[in-house]
């Protein structure tokens, strides 16, 4: 810390240097201070707290200009399975049965009236329209499992409840955003955890295994969670040609491209199979 | 050039350069070290006494695994361990060495780490060796101080991951070594927390509730009920300076650690390598704590390791030290 303090001192007197000097310094402000901390600085790498990616980071990442939309067209769709619907996995519980169940049945793929459900559908190279309108991202602890099991938020923050009577962590791992590791238990009921870059976030509890819920944070509003049937809705699209995605947890993504009209209605629908995706026609 | 500098420049540049001398010799010094691979054992088996006179750079291989196995006869239950060990395996340093951990975590879906208590740092290493599910993670350590230690997995929540079994002993040997003992044990005392009570049978999870009311279901040495009895009870001769590395790990109580029948000659309380204290019949050792004990049998016969907080050998912690040779009447005789 000395050193530090003094090698400001240096600078602000404005001492005139050479550039072989400044070497020397640097040099020397390594010297004594790099030796045996390279481990340290990994382990802030690791293990860091979230919440401190900023607003100014967020609004640069995404780019997205929110304006006005008038007489904007509407993309309803679906996404569809075809093939036989793969068999969920059936994990034992090996740690609070009491309250978890014997038994978690694990869906790889949720086909729900013949569409997949929890599959994530966005446009993806929008620039500019409304404004955020998602509710407040709020995912829950509750029977052991996460709810909502995937959940769109905007940039910014995420509230973890549990409303489970035994302890949970909360283990994220995003992809660009900061990894967190939180535990949360009787006496810690509500987190709060910082999403400040549109990623897609594992989250997971190393306690109960089985448990896992996908944080996908939006770089734009456009985006929807599709429900029964697969099916989806993106209202206020501005009027323009539009890559359109689908991400599942398991199947990965796909796109395809989309027109949208003023005042009309655009029908999409993707069709994901185990062997690989196709994309639909555009109706 | 070097007029213009003030003092407290001059100050920097000299300490700087220093510091990077020093770092420099320090890792050319580590660098030069020998390279050795640690012998692990698993208890109640302890590594063979470091003979080296001098550090090495000694490498311990970790592997974090998930297993389901036999808690109590008929009780079986999800352990998580060190090298498919509960305790996870001894390890046997000096002091000065430089131990490099490898950590595998062949979890599917649980992060795991180490925190050991002979590391002098952050987290006793266990920010720097998180692996991920599937990971590994690398990281060295100084040995700085002799003593028995424990390391445990402190990856969220650290209750539970010590609760499923993930610990162990490392010995950091004090300069020059211990004094030669004959038989040499690592026991350790853990208690389990399972939703079913003691002795129900099948497949029994781990509860949290009982874990934070602190009450457990067993108490036992070396993982599991009965490791210390039947075949698995030590063996040791009269006359034998017997040496037990003993190890609490909890996750929640203090253990009264006793043999009956014996007198702890030698007590190094709580692992460290003061004087040790002379003629203790009960030594307290804490959760997350150690001790190494020494006694010399004098009388053949059965010995048995207890926690004196006595009610436990019905939940487990209960051992046997046989110990054969010739009799000794002067010492021990029944009269009628």
């Amino acid at each position: 810390m000395s050193l530090a303090i003094r090698s400001q001192q240096f600078w602000k007197r404005g001492v005139v240097a050479s550039a072989g000097t400044m070497t020397f310094v640097v040099v020397a402000i390594l010297g004594s201070v790099a030796c045996g901390q390279k481990q340290k600085e990994v382990s802030v790498q690791t293990a860091p707290s979230a919440g401190t990616a900023s607003p100014q980071v967020q609004a640069s990442e995404t780019g997205y200009q929110v304006e006005t939309v008038s007489n904007g067209g509407v993309i309803v769709g679906a996404v569809r399975w075809r093939g036989p619907v793969p068999p969920p996995r059936v994990v034992p519980v090996q740690q609070d049965a009491q309250v978890c169940g014997q038994r978690r049945v694990i869906y790889p793929v949720r086909v729900v009236g013949g569409g997949i459900a929890d599959a994530v559908v966005w446009l993806d190279d929008i620039t500019h329209g409304k404004a955020y309108d998602f509710p407040q991202a709020v995912l829950d602890q509750k029977d052991c499992e996460y709810v909502p099991h995937v959940l769109v938020m905007q940039p910014g923050d995420l509230t973890v409840k549990s409303s489970d009577p035994m302890p949970h962590n909360v283990h994220t791992y995003p992809t660009v955003n900061r990894e967190a590791n939180e535990n949360m238990n009787a006496l810690v009921r509500t987190i709060t955890l910082h999403f400040g870059r549109p990623d897609i976030v594992s989250v997971k509890c190393d306690l109960h295994g089985w448990m896992q819920a996908y944080v996908v944070v939006a770089k734009n509003p456009y985006y929807a969670v599709t429900g029964a049937g697969g099916r989806f809705e993106l209202r206020e699209v501005p009027a323009g040609h539009y890559r359109l995605k689908v991400w599942q947890e398991t199947l990965g993504m796909s796109e395809q491209e989309v027109d949208v009209q003023p005042g009309q209605t655009t029908r999409v629908e993707f069709v994901l199979s185990s062997k690989g995706h196709e994309a639909a026609e555009v109706h | 050039m070097w007029k213009i500098l003030s003092n407290g420049v001059a100050v920097v540049l000299v300490l700087g350069m220093t510091g990077l001398a020093g770092c420099g010799r320090q890792a050319q010094e580590q660098a030069a070290l020998p390279v050795i691979t640690a012998q692990l054992t698993y208890a109640p088996q302890v590594p063979p006494p470091v003979t080296r006179s001098g550090p090495a750079r000694v490498i311990v291989n970790l592997e974090a695994v998930e297993q389901t196995a036999e808690l109590a006869p008929g009780v079986t239950y999800n352990f998580w361990t060190y090298n498919g060990h509960v305790p996870g395996p001894f390890i046997r340093v000096r002091v000065g060495d430089v131990v490099e951990v490898h950590l595998k975590n062949t979890s599917r879906d649980k992060t795991h780490t180490v925190d050991f208590h002979a590391v002098s740092g952050p987290g006793g290493g266990a920010p720097v060796l998180m692996a991920n599910p599937g990971g590994e993670a690398v990281a060295s350590f100084k040995m700085l101080q002799p003593g028995l230690y424990i390391y445990h997995c402190a990856a969220n929540p650290v209750p539970a991951h010590i609760a499923s079994g993930l610990y162990g002993l490392l010995l950091v040997e004090p300069e020059g070594g211990m004094e030669k003992a004959d038989r040499e044990f690592y026991v350790m005392q853990s208690e389990f927390y399972t939703e079913g009570p003691l002795g129900q049978p099948g497949f029994q999870p781990y509860s949290s509730a009982k874990a934070s009311a602190e009450t457990p279901e067993y108490v036992v040495f070396n993982g599991r009920v009965g490791s210390l009895t039947g075949e698995g009870a030590l063996k040791a001769k009269v006359g034998d300076r017997v040496r037990i590395f003993f190890g609490n790990i909890g996750p929640n109580k203090i253990s009264s650690f006793h043999v009956i029948g014996g007198i702890f000659e030698r007590v190094y309380r709580e692992g460290g390598f003061g004087t040790p204290e002379q003629g203790i019949q009960t030594t307290l050792v804490p959760a997350g704590g150690a001790v190494i004990v020494e006694f010399q049998p004098k009388v053949p016969g059965r010995y048995t390791l207890v926690d004196h907080s006595i009610f436990r050998i019905e939940r487990g912690a209960i051992g046997y030290l046989d110990v054969s040779g010739p009799e000794a009447p002067e010492i021990y005789r029944k009269m009628k």
